[in-house]
């Protein structure tokens, strides 16, 4: 018990910590962007040397670690079954979207996330069915770096993590506050089971890997400048998560205006 | 034969009736017969890589505005570049995306196209559709429909909130970037990728 404690403790030291150092990472780079125009990726990225050489080590770990075991992951599950334990991932993820949602001030959001995860965890045998999707309750991600964005909060820097991959000062803190305020890990922290937790997390960071294998194999693919890709992508969908402006034909993002050329 | 008009009446009505034909808008029609033309071609057992890549070109040449996006992809670059450089991009280009996207036939899997609907952008038209499967999760893609003189005309491809022209634009500013912002360079990387 006392241990628990300790360790959750711990947990809250980090998650500041992390906090604090994004916080002074955003203020110490504020304007720099990259790009004249307007149609352009607003890209923030002084630490442009840095994160290039993550990203090179992540290629790496990727095509060392990572890409084989997601490679044997779809081995050895046929689809079916692969999507199942993505459905139950996001299931056991409602309490965090929920919780987002509320702080979003989406009250329709949180109560599709509510609907959802009853109808899933019961209907759809603990989540291993999405039946509440095919009644029109898709689902939708949010995180606490998409409930900065409605606060106001930029991006800061960009930021390629070791392992985790691209993100920004404000979603990297987003990340560590999800989990810190996920019932699920702190029902496992505070039973003394941190290893089930972290077990858990490895498993849906490689169920989220398998499902980026194909689009991020085209986008390498595709590039010339991989890296550049990837950060335009990131922000990209970022931006689309944080409106919401998927699968919505009423919503209009905040789209590139591509302009009309004389020929 | 009057038990046989009675069965089929209702199904007329029914056909007639249907909300959703009378719905279709012409940019969500020209979707419609650009992706089932495509699925055609990807999956008809009988055509060769190389034939299946001259009918992507072909299409590509008649339902994308490739002046516009190659011009876009290109940003604030196109104007730095001499008409000559300008003609050799657009070229290159268009090479680049049916070498892309050829490689990416051997994927089709049987996925089929739904058009979901669409929404005014600016003067264009947002369709947007979704790849369904037996393997897979839907995918979202929105195709940017601009009205050219008449004729439908796709302006940019957006996958799951992510725009190709805009992909493309950060990557080719940064190697243009890379290169001291000389649009030469990028146009050294396209032939190599060329050959």
């Amino acid at each position: 018990m006392a241990a628990s404690m300790k360790n959750d403790l711990s947990w809250l030291r980090i998650s500041f910590l992390s906090l604090a150092v994004g916080l002074m990472l955003s203020a110490c780079a504020g304007a720099g962007f990259e790009e004249g125009s307007a149609d352009d990726v607003p890209v923030n990225d002084p630490f442009e040397p840095m994160n290039r050489k993550v990203f090179a080590f992540n290629k790496a770990v990727d095509d060392a670690y990572i890409n084989p075991i997601v490679l044997g992951y779809r081995e050895a599950l046929p689809q079916p079954a692969r999507t199942g334990i993505s459905n139950v991932f996001r299931n056991l993820r409602s309490p965090v979207d929920f919780i987002n949602q509320t702080l979003q001030g989406d009250i329709d959001g949180a109560g599709t996330v509510l609907a959802r995860a009853v109808v899933n965890s019961t209907v759809g045998i603990g989540g291993l069915m999405d039946v509440a999707a095919d009644q029109g309750l898709s689902y939708e991600q949010e995180d606490f770096g998409q409930t900065l964005a409605t606060w106001g909060v930029g991006h800061g820097p960009y930021l390629v993590v070791p392992v985790l991959g691209p993100s920004s000062s404000r979603d990297y803190i987003g990340y560590f506050a999800d989990a810190f305020m996920n019932p699920v890990r702190m029902y496992l922290f505070n039973t003394d089971r941190e290893d089930v937790y972290y077990a858990l997390a490895g498993a849906q960071y490689l169920e989220l890997r398998e499902s980026l294998y194909d689009v991020l194999a085209d986008l390498e693919n595709a590039s010339i400048d991989y890296y550049a890709s990837v950060r335009s992508t990131y922000y990209q969908r970022r931006q689309a998560l944080v409106e919401d402006s998927l699968s919505s034909l009423e919503d209009e993002p905040d789209m590139a205006d591509i302009p009309v050329y004389d020929e | 034969m009057r038990s046989l008009i009675l069965l089929f009446l209702p199904l007329a009505l029914i056909a007639f009736s249907s909300p959703a034909m009378a719905q279709k808008t012409g940019p969500e029609v020209f979707i419609g017969k650009m992706t089932s033309h495509a699925i055609d071609f990807l999956a008809n057992p009988e055509l060769s890589f190389e034939q299946r890549k001259v009918q992507f070109r072909t299409l590509l040449r008649r339902d994308f505005d490739l002046r516009t996006i190659g011009r876009f992809v290109l940003g604030r670059y196109w104007n730095q570049a001499t008409p000559a450089q300008q003609k050799e991009y657009l070229k290159l280009f268009e090479e680049r995306v049916v070498n892309i996207y050829s490689n990416r036939f051997k994927e089709y899997d049987g996925q089929k196209i739904e058009v979901r609907g669409s929404r005014p952008e600016g003067d264009d038209t947002l369709v947007t559709t979704f790849i369904v499967s037996d393997s897979s999760k839907p995918i979202q893609i929105d195709w940017r429909v601009r009205n050219k003189g008449g004729a439908y005309k796709i302006v940019d491809v957006v996958v799951e909130g992510v725009s190709m022209s805009m992909t493309q634009r950060s990557d080719y500013a940064s190697v243009i970037q890379t290169g001291g912002g000389d649009i030469e360079f990028l146009l050294t990387s396209l032939r190599e990728k060329q050959s």
